[in-house]
């Protein structure tokens, strides 16, 4: 699928932009260089700081230190990390793929109850049903996701003993990691469906109006099926640029549940490094962050072109 | 037996500025194989009818009276029955053809539907059949444009392709809702044409709502006159274009390019109040005091329907 | 006969505009609600009682009285985000939507680039390399939030800028900046309004979800905060649900608030019975 030479354009320059921001940052942050890019936790005599700046490149010419901080880049070297003692890519690699496991689940069967609860809401008539629907994904949607983590975890963890209260698995067999998984899971599905609920139901409203809805109708189509044949595809359209919009957003709110349930990922990284300031962490988060950010809006900008017929053809 | 027999049909909607009466105590019958053109300004009910025929009215409006179809009360059906008459037996086909298409499937697919539907085709079978249909109407390479998009054609275009799905399934009326609008004169003719001649094939009935006189006058056998939601003349076409009868058909008449572009004085009445006595009188050049304060009632004269003091 | 729609919106505004001011009386008369001084020490972990609504947290302040404060913090935050946000944001889409071309390609250019940029790590980034303040938070998400608003802006501008009466005011020859403020812009404030309200309140679930992580005004007491206090101090392992609670339920309310309010501009078509439609913010 070819791409129209403007929009590449823009997530290149996103990219560069974002790259080079990192790069100008602990250059222009107050305090001396080599703390901002070593970390607080880094300690020595002032002998030593000098040889460490000597190595970092830091009395090189700037554009110097900009050509080696992409070579850096581009061979994945985000820096050492004095704090906990390991160079950052590995680091965020680690923790990476813990992130993962409770966002991969979450996202997709947030989107898909999002839609098929907001469509439904959007579709059917004002109905007692319709309206507890309503309120419950908007309370979750105005709640600030570690909040809710918080509440959850009070009253199911704590109160009720149902869930164990911290990381990811204490024996480590099957069960066990379910157990710990499913309130963050659970939370997070909610936090994405709360959001996929209110677009799709919005879109569903307005596309309800259609002629082509009358239409169907009147060609004998049953409820159901004018929902899900004609409208939905339609209204999915905007859920899917929300996607790409709202996916910082999720990511963030991630973290916040990981932080809550002491889960060993991204969120506790950043959390810890933040106490720490150990900023070589930090900015390798936000660089990891940023890629995945543009990587999602990539990714939803083909999906839309490869649902909606007429983006294909406007050139 | 006729096909479809209306009996003193009322709808009422319900708005936040009042009580609307679109239709008022409306009857009338088509016959097999006949063709009813329902002429009146925009606005006087004419699509109502239509819709309430279809029961696809939008849920602030109230309907009584009945509607015969073959003998049964579509007004008393349930839904599933009343879905599995819609696009088989009774078809409608609309006015802005490209509106009432879903922009983002093939017209392959669009047209297609009604076997899906109510014949249980799979996808191929519906698309194989809407090339059939497509080619029918005179479609260039139909089988590449079954692919492309409601967007990629003109509005006259998506029309006829509107028109084969309709009739698709031989229904058995045809309910056109001003099927020309917004084109221009020769694609009017052509479609106009094309409607005709796929009626008499497939032997339906068919209601014709326009406000386009002719076009009224080119297919159709009989003209009902509607002003304000009533009925106000309802006659055989021949006779009403040689010789109208109630003072709004020749109103109507007179108002037509050819015969001088007179327009009719005034405005329409307001649908939410109630007008005593007849309710063309403020506009009519021949109203009596009697008019002001009575209300004529549809009579039979000389084998039609009027609604005037005129002639009683 | 009463319209219906009208009915069910006005259920919704009314309650969110009454939890507005009543947030708002809370934040302003602080002074006088609250029973004690922010500074005031009395027996740590209290559990809620008569004389400590809510308790006192480790150090033994009077939580209520953190609550009525935290209410402050909340609402500056919020409301001078949205404003300065909006005013971007308006700036933005205007310009663009009316100019058109070069300037309108680039204008958007500039606001997809800032759209990627993930927010909040991105002010966490910021907050851990410089001093932590409510300044900093104002200005940078007030720099990364106006996306939203300039396109929204923008789309409008476009329809109103091919209408008649702009034409006209062309014709006539007033000049660009004339037609821009005083022609167009009367049209969007129904659009503007709710852009800020929902702008508000994406600020305020931000400051809280940042002073959460630490990064707040360690000057000011933000509810926020207190739920990172709750949280590091032992407040939730403890249970002690009157720390936590309480604040993060204030949040909540206050944006629910913002987005009961926000449903009264809502353009929806007529028919009776319709639900009210949201437009989400998508931040």
């Amino acid at each position: 699928m070819v791409f129209p030479a403007k929009k590449v354009l823009r997530y290149i320059f996103a990219l560069f932009f974002i790259i080079t921001l990192n790069f100008f940052l602990p250059r222009a942050m107050p305090g001396d260089p080599v703390i901002n890019l070593l970390g607080e936790d880094f300690i020595a005599g002032k002998e030593a700081v000098e040889k460490i700046r000597e190595e970092l490149g830091l009395n090189r010419p700037i554009l110097v230190q900009y050509a080696s901080y992409w070579e850096k880049l581009l061979r994945f070297d985000f820096g050492y990390s004095y704090h906990f003692r390991a160079r950052v890519s590995s680091l965020i690699i680690s923790r990476l793929k813990w992130t993962f496991i409770l966002v991969a689940p979450s996202l997709i069967l947030g989107t898909i109850i999002g839609a098929l609860a907001g469509s439904l809401a959007g579709w059917k008539r004002k109905s007692k049903g319709n309206t507890f629907s309503f309120l419950f994904f908007l309370f979750i949607y105005c709640s600030p996701p570690f909040f809710i983590s918080l509440l959850f975890l009070y009253f199911f963890g704590f109160q009720l003993g149902l869930f164990p209260l911290k990381g990811f698995y204490t024996t480590g067999n099957w069960i066990d990691i379910l157990k710990h998984l499913f309130l963050p899971v659970l939370i997070m599905t909610l936090f994405s469906a709360s959001r996929n609920y209110m677009v799709m139901r919005g879109s569903v409203l307005q596309e309800k109006e259609k002629l082509y809805v009358w239409y169907a109708r009147a060609k004998g189509h049953l409820d159901d099926s004018i929902l899900f044949q004609h409208v939905f595809k339609n209204a999915s359209l905007p859920v899917i640029t929300l996607f790409a919009l709202d996916f910082g957003f999720l990511f963030a709110g991630a973290l916040f549940i990981e932080i809550v349930f002491s889960l060993n990922g991204m969120g506790t990284l950043i959390y810890q490094s933040i106490l720490s300031r150990d900023y070589p962490v930090l900015q390798g988060t936000f660089l990891i962050i940023s890629f995945m950010v543009i990587i999602a809006n990539y990714f939803t900008d083909w999906i839309y072109n490869w649902i909606d017929p007429r983006v294909r053809a406007n050139r | 037996m006729s096909l479809l027999t209306v009996e003193r049909l009322n709808v009422v909607f319900t708005t936040h500025q009042g009580k609307v009466k679109a239709v008022k105590n409306v009857s009338m019958t088509i016959s097999h194989q006949e063709t009813l053109a329902l002429i009146g300004e925009t606005g006087c009910g004419k699509s109502v009818i239509a819709q309430s025929i279809l029961r696809l009215l939008p849920s602030n409006a109230q309907i009584n009276g009945r509607i015969l179809f073959q003998g049964r009360d579509l007004l008393l059906v349930d839904e599933k029955t009343m879905a599995s008459i819609r696009g088989k037996e009774i078809a409608i086909i609309f006015q802005n053809p490209s509106l009432a298409l879903n922009p983002v499937y093939s017209i392959g697919w669009q047209v297609g539907e009604p076997f899906r539907i109510h014949q249980s085709a799979n996808r191929n079978q519906s698309i194989q059949e809407s090339v059939r249909l497509l080619s029918y109407m005179k479609f260039d390479k139909p089988e590449s444009a079954v692919k492309m998009y409601p967007f990629e054609f003109s509005g006259g275009m998506n029309q006829r392709a509107l028109i084969a799905s309709a009739l698709a399934l031989h229904p058995n009326l045809i309910i056109a809702d001003e099927p020309t609008q917004g084109l221009d004169r020769t694609l009017i003719k052509q479609i106009i044409e094309q409607l005709d001649r796929a009626r008499k094939i497939h032997s339906s009935s068919m209601l014709l709502i326009t406000h386009d006189l002719t076009v009224a006058r080119s297919i159709s056998d009989w003209i009902m006159v509607m002003y304000a939601g009533e009925i106000v003349e309802q006659v055989p076409t021949l006779d009403f274009f040689q010789s109208p009868m109630h003072p709004y058909s020749q109103g109507l008449l007179q108002s037509l390019p050819e015969n001088g572009f007179h327009p009719i004085p005034g405005q329409s009445p307001s649908m939410i109040e109630n007008l005593s006595g007849c309710q063309f009188h403020p506009r009519c050049q021949w109203a009596r005091e009697q008019c002001r304060w009575e209300k004529p009632g549809l009579l039979p004269i000389n084998g039609r329907m009027v609604r005037c003091f005129l002639y009683d | 006969m009463k319209d219906l729609i009208f009915q069910r919106k006005k259920y919704f505004t009314r309650i969110g505009g009454f939890l507005f001011i009543l947030f708002l009386l809370i934040a302003i008369f602080s002074h006088f609600i609250a029973p004690f001084q922010l500074r005031d020490r009395f027996d740590p972990f209290l559990p809620p009682g008569l004389k400590h609504l809510l308790g006192t947290n480790d150090i033994g302040n009077d939580l209520f009285t953190e609550f009525i404060y935290g209410s402050r913090t909340t609402l500056l935050v919020g409301l001078l985000t949205g404003a300065f946000a909006v005013s971007i944001g308006v700036l933005v889409g205007l310009f663009a939507g009316y100019h058109g071309g070069v300037i309108d390609e680039l204008l958007m250019g500039i606001t997809d680039v800032v759209l990627m940029i993930p927010r909040i790590p991105l002010i966490i980034v910021l907050s851990a390399f410089l001093r932590p303040s409510v300044g900093l938070m104002i200005l940078v998400m007030s720099v990364l939030w106006w996306t939203s608003t300039a396109r929204v802006i923008r789309s409008r501008t476009m329809q109103i800028r091919t209408m008649g009466f702009v034409e006209s005011a062309r014709c006539l020859g007033f000049s660009n900046w004339h037609i821009l403020f005083y022609e167009i812009l009367p049209n969007i404030v129904m659009i503007i309004i709710p852009e800020f309200l929902i702008t508000v309140a994406s600020a305020m679930i931000s400051e809280a979800s940042l002073s959460f992580l630490g990064l707040g005004d360690p000057t000011l007491k933000s509810w926020g905060m207190m739920i990172h206090h709750a949280f590091q101090r032992g407040g939730f392992l403890n249970g002690m649900w009157w720390w936590y609670i309480p604040p993060g339920m204030g949040i909540t309310l206050f944006v629910l608030s913002m987005v009961f309010l926000s449903f009264a501009f809502e353009e929806t078509e007529i028919g009776m019975g319709e639900e009210v439609a949201i437009v989400p913010f998508n931040r």
